[in-house]
């Protein structure tokens, strides 16, 4: 029932989320904007178109957009929203969490290549690089949390946060930090890649996405949502229970996230894309100094 | 930077034309003309009952002072010296009529016959019926037929619509004003109207340009990869007649012997209020409230 | 100087029979000369001659003494001819086109590859779908091919790169797909409002340079008194038109790396200066406002103080934004060293215009040949030494400023008051058998039109040239060494028109 509670909210938060970003980037271009969940109407006009599919497509293309999506949602049974426990829960989930989104990517990146087209050949590999790049930082906070609470499972990490002595306000601080950026990087958001651009060759995640219609791209788009919604409720979760640990408190710090990801798409431009490996290193970098810092707080804690 | 970054955004503050149902073109602007029946038209030099061109700024009457031949400037040319004059050939003598899918919207006819043509400010110039576009005397208003649109246009496009624009052959203005619907004044993307990047995205194309010899198989490539239900449109008089350039060698039109467009939208270049209000219309969408059911 | 009649700007139509016309040897020799000189070539082109003879004429341009030079040779086109571009890579976009339409060969061109496609060229087995790229062979290197159609809203052109996973090793430009066949229509018909269209029509961001270019060759050939041509009009149409492409370019450039504050903010400022042209001539981009021997949009007291209040808003709003943009680090990452033109390579290609002012070259019409009220102006061409992205982002953000400055200098004199200019004169016969030069600094570079007259007073032959045709080259120079990915801006920051070149 509780794991029930938590995945509504998780895709309620998932539909929230884009246009929370819209309005934001709206307001401060001072246009109209879209309507607020104009993202909902773009997709309901997707289910109802055909598809087409080049000649070069085989299997892996077609069944692709629905692996990504199977995977990102059963990476959303793993999480808890607030005080509502998990639908599933196990020791070491925390990994597989990280792996069922790499699974995701790594259909799309067959996908692209399948189409035999040298942009989305382009596109996969740095889509592959970044993500390379990008999963040790994952890896790192899903750590740092378990090191502090010394549980490895999702649900059990946050039920045991709330009893945790008030200096991981800083860590669980550093990791929303770590986790907005995580976000950008998997969604493919600036300064890693622009999703509104229309030049192919600058294109990551666009790009590999470049060649479904209907359906197939309806499915790819709740796919990113959900991912997005998965990984800002990681750090919302992380931060609420640091002070106040109920599902209003997440869902407010997951939106505040979607808020300054909008202000942060308004006011920066995008990184060459060469440097894009260096800024997810250094995000990788700093997930490590996160970890090493609760390390150092709970040791000091132990012995004092 | 912040400093520099705050002060653009106070420079800068609310861009969006908020009501763009009213938003009103200077009268300079030449938009639909209103025709005169030839037979009823007032003789040149009696009083004009509102037929004044607008645009002679400065008050210069064009027979006034500063007029170097007489030929040049001599009012009250016939339907059959004007149908000689446009430079691309829209005016028909008879019956009286002037073809907007030619129109170059110059206003040199108005100027030679105010008594026959005049061009008021109206862009409401969007119609999805190819003859409609022709002007008669009788023509009061142009509008898309709402009973001509396929009806799986309405019932998919409501509420989303993404585009494809493709120039085969375009000057550049049209395409500029396309992208400039898009901006933070015009702000079509309020009504869930977008340009994308790649045709298996889109739900339909926007050409313009008069169609050259070297982009005809592209073109058909790009249409064929557009998944149905899709739309057509054609944007500015070059892509719907060939403009100045029809009867050019280089241009290949078979296209649209094969695919009838969905809506055609005159202008040089189209202004994007009326590619705007053009879409709104054939989607059947109302500019505030909610879509009516059909 | 013998061997060639020197003109200046706008100082009249020539008799055909007096430009100096000799064998291709010393015409090939002399023209190597001027350029040899430091003179650059403004037009260069073919006709049908007497008999199966060609004539060819050279148009060049000597910045330092602001003259224009004109000379012609007689060939016969069935013997091959030596090739200029052997000498002067920048003259190989006109022995292109002369190859192209005429089937004219010569013995050492380097770089023979169809230039646009036109209808009616000699060898009509070369299509658009079999042009001859530069391919390699192996497994090293991969090309990608972009285009025709491109994913936004723009024009089409075909690009082959060749690259070293992501970066660019070689960068080739396919053009051809625009071609409509402009100058044949100029001389299909008599009708001067036809042609004075089309003028405009060759690319719709540059209406009012190019109607300018146009207007100045048949008010030449018709022998219109130069009182009667609006200078004050012509200049700050072309100024206002100079000001809104620099300002949508500046727009474009930070939408592509995705600043969307710089990009909402240049938006807004070009719709504030086409909306002013719009109350001004009824055209967002100026058709119709510059016409041969007058105007119909004479400069009335509302219109001064409009254009006014509304360009003194936009230098003080784009200032903020030009300050904002060098203050952004992110900004300054993408832009900076970043797609390079060296000063060697512009000057041996022939540059012109925005993209050679950015490589230190001082290529400026407005200050070499100034016509209109140019002269009045003083103008002294804005000039960067870098060569790269921001360099040619500066010279936009500098212009814009100085534009508006010449617009508020010339609207002082127009509320001074004076005589209104008269209305246009499309009927005026032209003299016969006559050549006339109309030149135009639009804001993309040098625009040239070439007007031969027939026996009879009708225009027999209309050569255009717009700048793009000598800067394509530059862009696919500047991208070498550069990331795939940083193709876009480098292509935005050139902004070059593919209309303009194919016709």
């Amino acid at each position: 029932m509780e794991g029930i509670i938590s995945l509504t909210l998780l895709v309620f938060l998932a539909l929230l989320m884009p246009g929370v970003v819209n309005r934001t980037r709206a307001v401060m271009a001072g246009r109209r904007g879209v309507r607020f969940f104009q993202h909902l109407h773009n997709v309901g006009t997707l289910l109802q178109k055909g598809a087409v599919y080049s000649p070069s497509a085989g299997f892996i293309f077609r069944a692709a957009p629905a692996v990504c999506l199977g995977a990102t949602f059963t990476a959303l049974l793993l999480l808890p929203f607030g005080t509502h426990g998990a639908l599933l829960s196990f020791n070491g989930d925390v990994v597989l969490f990280a792996y069922l989104l790499a699974l995701g990517r790594a259909a799309l990146i067959l996908a692209a290549m399948e189409t035999g087209s040298s942009f989305e050949g382009m596109g996969a590999a740095r889509e592959a690089l970044y993500g390379a790049l990008a999963e040790p930082a994952l890896l790192l906070t899903a750590g740092t949390l378990a090191l502090v609470t010394g549980q490895t499972s999702f649900a059990r990490i946050f039920a045991s946060a709330g009893s945790l002595p008030p200096q991981m306000l800083i860590v669980m601080g550093l990791i929303l930090y770590v986790a907005i950026k995580l976000i950008i990087v998997e969604t493919g958001r600036i300064p890693v890649d622009d999703p509104r651009t229309h030049l192919e060759l600058t294109m990551v995640h666009e790009v590999m996405v470049l060649d479904y219609c209907g359906a197939d791209l309806a499915l790819l788009h709740v796919a990113e949502w959900l991912k997005a919604a998965a990984l800002a409720t990681l750090a919302a979760n992380a931060v609420a229970s640091a002070f106040a640990f109920n599902p209003l408190t997440v869902l407010a710090l997951a939106l505040a996230q979607a808020a300054a990801i909008g202000v942060v798409e308004s006011l920066q431009a995008r990184n060459k894309l060469a440097r894009n490996a260096t800024y997810i290193l250094t995000i990788t970098a700093l997930a490590f100094v996160v970890f090493m810092l609760a390390y150092v707080l709970q040791q000091n804690i132990t012995i004092g | 930077m912040f400093r520099t970054k705050f002060r653009v955004l106070r420079s800068h503050g609310i861009q969006y034309i908020k009501r763009l149902d009213e938003a009103a073109l200077p009268e300079i602007f030449r938009g639909r003309p209103v025709l005169t029946d030839p037979a009823e038209a007032a003789h040149p030099g009696d009083p004009q009952n509102g037929d004044a061109p607008t645009h002679t700024a400065g008050g210069d009457d064009i027979s006034g002072p500063g007029a170097c031949n007489g030929s040049t400037t001599r009012p009250g040319m016939t339907p059959g010296e004007l149908a000689a004059l446009c430079p691309t050939g829209a005016i028909t003598a008879t019956p009286f009529s002037l073809d907007l899918g030619r129109c170059l919207f110059c206003g040199e006819c108005a100027r030679r016959a105010p008594h026959l043509i005049r061009f008021t400010n109206d862009y409401h110039m969007a119609a999805n019926d190819r003859r409609a576009l022709v002007i008669t005397p009788q023509t009061t208003a142009l509008t898309p037929d709402p009973d001509l649109v396929r009806r799986e246009i309405t019932r998919t496009f409501g509420h989303a619509l993404k585009l494809r624009e493709v120039c085969a052959g375009g000057e550049g203005s049209t395409e500029m004003e396309l992208g400039a619907s898009m901006n933070v004044n015009f702000d079509f993307g309020r009504y869930g109207i977008d340009f994308t990047a790649s045709p298996r995205h889109a739900d339909g194309l926007v050409l313009t340009g008069p169609f050259t010899e070297n982009m005809a198989r592209a073109l058909e490539l790009c249409y064929e990869a557009i998944a149905e239900p899709k739309l057509l449109i054609v944007a500015g008089a070059d892509a719907i007649s060939g403009g100045l350039f029809a009867g050019s060698p280089a241009i290949d039109r078979r296209f649209l012997d094969r695919v009838a467009p969905d809506l055609y939208l005159p202008g040089n270049p189209v202004h994007p209020l009326t590619f705007i209000h053009g879409v709104m219309a054939l989607t059947g969408r109302p500019f505030t409230g909610k879509k009516r059911k059909r | 100087m013998e061997n060639f009649t020197i003109l200046h700007n706008g100082s009249g139509p020539v008799a055909l029979h007096s430009i100096p016309c000799t064998d291709y040897a010393p015409f090939h020799a002399r023209v190597a000369g001027r350029l040899a000189a430091g003179c650059h070539c403004a037009h260069y082109f073919a006709i049908p001659g007497a008999g199966d003879t060609l004539i060819v004429f050279a148009v060049l341009l000597d910045d330092t003494a602001h003259t224009v030079l004109v000379s012609a040779a007689s060939v016969d086109p069935e013997t091959a001819v030596p090739s200029l571009t052997a000498l002067y890579p920048a003259m190989h976009p006109f022995e292109r086109d002369i190859a192209e339409t005429t089937g004219l060969r010569y013995t050492d061109m380097p770089w023979d590859k169809p230039l646009r496609l036109a209808h009616d060229r000699a060898d009509r087995t070369r299509t658009v779908d079999n042009y001859p790229f530069y391919s390699i062979e192996g497994e090293a290197l991969h090309e990608v091919n972009v285009g025709p159609i491109h994913a936004g809203i723009i024009e089409p052109g075909a690009f082959r790169f060749i690259c070293n996973g992501e970066r660019v090793l070689h960068l080739e430009i396919a053009l051809g797909y625009q071609h409509r066949g402009v100058e044949k229509l100029m001389t299909a018909t008599g009708n001067r409002l036809r042609q004075a269209m089309l003028a405009e029509a060759i690319a719709g961001d540059s209406s009012v340079a190019h109607g300018r270019a146009f207007a100045a060759a048949i008010e030449q050939l018709g022998d219109a008194p130069a009182s009667n041509a609006p200078a004050l009009e012509r200049t700050i149409a072309l100024e206002m038109e100079r000001v809104a492409m620099h300002l949508a370019d500046t727009g474009a450039l930070c939408g592509d790396i995705g600043y969307q504050l710089g990009q909402v903010a240049c938006e807004a400022l070009r719709t504030v200066t086409i909306n002013t042209t719009q109350r001004w001539c009824g055209n967002r981009f100026g058709k119709g406002l510059v016409r041969p021997a007058g105007t119909w949009y004479p400069l009335t007291p509302e219109i001064v103080e409009l254009i006014r209040h509304n360009m003194t808003d936009v230098k003080r709003r784009y200032g903020e934004v030009s300050a904002n943009l060098h203050a952004t680090p992110s900004v300054l990452a993408r832009f900076e060293d970043c797609g390079r033109l060296d000063p060697a390579q512009a000057a041996s290609i022939g540059a012109v215009g925005m993209a050679a002012r950015a490589s230190g070259l001082a290529r400026d019409l407005r200050a070499s040949h100034p016509a209109d009220a140019y002269p009045e102006l003083g103008h002294t061409p804005v000039t960067e030494e870098a060569g790269d992205v921001m360099a040619r982002l500066n010279i936009r953000c500098r212009e814009v400023a100085q534009s508006i400055d010449h617009i508020l200098a010339l609207l002082h004199e127009a509320s001074d008051g004076g005589t209104a200019p008269p209305a246009p004169d499309l009927e005026r016969p032209l003299m016969p058998s006559a050549l006339a030069v109309g030149l135009a600094e639009g804001w993309r570079g040098e625009v040239c039109h070439v007007a031969l007259t027939d026996a009879t007073g009708r225009i027999a032959h209309y050569k255009i040239k717009d700048p793009s045709l000598h800067n394509w080259l530059a862009l696919a120079l500047a991208v070498r060494g550069e990331g795939i990915s940083d193709f876009p801006i480098c292509n935005k920051s050139f902004n070059l028109s593919y209309c303009g070149h194919d016709l």
